[in-house]
């Protein structure tokens, strides 16, 4: 298990490193310079601030800082927030976009997994139409919408909860809920297939030979093994989830990680972008290494040896 | 006639699909009696599957339709019982056990509780207990350690441990009967013949009636008492082992018979019967087995033959035994097959 560990951390170090090369070269590549878009400097000035931050030095040798600097955990100043750093943002924004993130799988997890088995075990009948019907609107209707839509019904029509800002829990409901019923879909279409596909397997045949009633079955034959394909697209999913979505957040006003992803690309803040890919990078690969001890706990094959 | 555990009377049962109605079971006649082995026999898709899990009611219904006919259970009405019902019938009255041993087994769950959930399914008895239980059956079928083994999950046994497992499942709350669905063909020979012997030596020791589905003659002569031959959804010739082995009657049976290589066989190329078996989607007028058939006469192909009746029970559907055909001596078993259990010096 150790060596295991140990085999994992050095293929996930040597990612993270082809990652950060990959996105610093691309970068750069990139035309223009991150203080062309503000009109109101001249060129000169254009050229001092390049100089300030280092930017006019040879690439190689900017490569060689920064990698120094992520070493240390540290990713450099902003080009855009004066004065801040890459690290302290992440700080500061990431723990609101995780949060949303949590209390959307909280609420998806249990619904969607519920309804999938439900639609599995109705196959053909109402309540499978019903599930099909939530899954496909939850996948197709694009968050902008949702996001819109609930905020029309309950802050606009209803005065039940705000329209929008990151303060109170009430604050959280809607936001959470957009993001959410869209997790819900997918998680429900993927265990109906994944329950369907369990249920044409051989030892659930066996297991109604042995007399075992139809809830038995499906509760400790089905679910365990229907949970195989979750986990795999689980990884990803709470990844990106966590990292915070640039349209919901936007449409709350929330103060959150996703949209740094969009506004450092768009406004060339090379710092940011780096920081942000590199981060994101690290939390993906740990998801997936939790999914990978997580599939040796649901299915005793592909369990690790110790 | 309360030796009879198991009655299935003129049973029907269809598929309906897309294309149309599927005519597995095209009346179905048999009986089981308490203690003994019956084999059922026939090429794949001839419905021996469907008519033992029909029995079960393990076909799930739709696609799946029982058009008509009577299942009696020890002398009980069981054709219309619901799923309820039947769910206390399963394992503790009768069980069954698979084709593929790979398969049938759940992969993420232990072989102990795999064996104990049927147990306290269907007795009222501690967990203990039934762990209990359950060790001793897994002695039982030959599981080498069954402590151990209680724990192991599927996949860290062979093929044929993995059968005896099945085996150990099936029989844990000692049915009255074990429906066999070619229990050894997904296995290897020498393995086969293990599996063989530990279903028949259970068989006496628990006193179960064994129903063993197979296309495989070899196994039927190792196991089995009486023989059901059946062709495109129905009986075609039933009788003693012996009788069935050496006096067939059907030119089916005798044709089975004879493409079964035997161990002096000189001949370079082995005989096969030609042609392929009908379309259940139209089963054809008057005998099924008409087109494939050596003696094949006029009336064959226009009218059904009705079931003879022979000494020792020995019942056959085929023309030529009606007076007036021409009498034929129909070729069986060349070679001494004991039907008596030959299964050590076999191997």
């Amino acid at each position: 298990m150790v060596r295991y560990i140990l085999k994992r951390l050095v293929i996930s170090i040597i990612t993270i490193w082809l990652l950060a090369t990959v996105t610093f070269f691309l970068l750069r590549t990139l035309p223009g310079n991150p203080f062309q878009t503000e009109k109101l400097l001249t060129v000169e000035m254009q050229e001092r601030m390049m100089s300030y931050y280092g930017l006019d030095r040879p690439l190689m040798e900017q490569y060689f800082t920064y990698m120094k600097n992520l070493l240390q955990g540290n990713f450099g100043y902003s080009l855009k927030y004066t004065n801040r750093t890459v690290n302290s943002i992440i700080k500061s924004t990431f723990p609101v976009s995780a949060e949303l993130g949590l209390r959307s799988l909280a609420v998806a997890l249990p619904i969607g997994l519920a309804l999938g088995v439900a639609s599995a075990r109705k196959r053909g009948k109402i309540i499978d139409y019903i599930c099909v019907v939530i899954a496909v609107i939850g996948v197709s209707i694009p968050s902008f919408i949702m996001g819109t839509f609930l905020q029309y019904i309950f802050a606009i029509k209803l005065k039940l909860l705000p329209v929008s800002q990151w303060k109170t829990a009430a604050h959280t409901i809607l936001p959470t809920v957009a993001l959410a019923l869209s997790l819900m879909a997918t998680l429900t279409r993927v265990m109906r297939a994944s329950m369907l596909e369990v249920t044409m397997q051989d030892y659930i045949k066996t297991a109604r030979a042995k007399g075992l009633g139809e809830g038995r079955i499906t509760w400790s034959h089905q679910v365990r093994n229907a949970m195989i394909p979750i986990l795999t697209m689980l990884g990803p999913m709470v990844a990106s989830v966590l990292m915070g979505t640039f349209v919901i957040e936007k449409i709350f006003a929330i103060p959150g990680l996703g949209q740094h992803f969009v506004n450092s690309i768009t406004g060339l803040d090379y710092t940011m972008t780096m920081g942000l890919t590199v981060f994101y990078g690290i939390f993906l690969v740990t998801a997936n290494f939790i999914v990978d001890i997580l599939y040796g706990l649901v299915d005793p094959r592909i369990r690790l040896a110790k | 006639m309360s030796r009879k555990i198991l009655e299935i009377k003129d049973l029907h049962f269809s598929f309906d699909t897309y294309a149309g109605e599927v005519q597995a079971v095209r009346g179905i006649s048999l009986y089981l009696n308490k203690g003994e082995t019956l084999a059922i026999v026939g090429e794949s898709g001839c419905g021996k599957s469907v008519t033992v899990q029909t029995v079960m009611k393990l076909v799930p219904t739709p696609p799946g339709r029982l058009k008509s006919g009577k299942i009696i259970y020890c002398g009980e009405d069981i054709t219309h019982y619901s799923q309820k019902e039947m769910q206390k019938l399963r394992g503790s009255e009768m069980s069954m056990i698979f084709q593929d041993p790979m398969t049938s087994l759940n992969p993420t769950m232990r072989i102990g509780r795999q064996i104990t959930e049927g147990i306290l399914k269907h007795e009222n008895i501690s967990p203990d207990k039934a762990k209990q239980r359950a060790i001793e059956m897994l002695a039982k079928v030959g599981i080498a350690n069954p402590e151990k083994g209680f724990k192991r999950y599927p996949h860290q046994f062979s093929g044929g441990m993995r059968q005896r497992v099945m085996i150990a499942i099936a029989l844990v709350c000692n049915p009255n009967v074990l429906f066999a669905d070619e229990p050894t063909t997904a296995l290897d020979v020498t393995t086969q013949a293990q599996i063989l012997e530990l279903i028949n030596e259970l068989k006496q020791e628990l006193e179960t009636s064994v129903v063993i589905i197979t296309h495989d003659l070899g196994v039927v002569a190792r196991t089995a008492e009486r023989v059901a031959v059946m062709y495109a959804g129905k009986i075609v010739e039933t009788g003693l082992s012996r009788d069935i082995f050496y006096k067939p009657k059907h030119p089916y049976t005798s044709g089975l018979l004879e493409s079964m290589p035997s161990a002096g066989q000189v001949e370079k190329t082995l005989t096969s019967i030609k042609g392929t078996p009908p379309d259940l989607f139209a089963p054809p007028k008057g005998c099924s087995f008409a087109p494939r058939c050596k003696y094949c006469m006029n009336i064959c192909t226009q009218t059904d033959p009705d079931e003879v009746q022979l000494e020792n029970g020995h019942k056959v559907s085929c023309w030529l035994m009606n007076p007036q055909a021409e009498k034929r001596e129909l070729p069986g078993r060349k070679s001494r097959l004991s039907t008596q259990k030959p299964l050590k010096e076999g191997i």
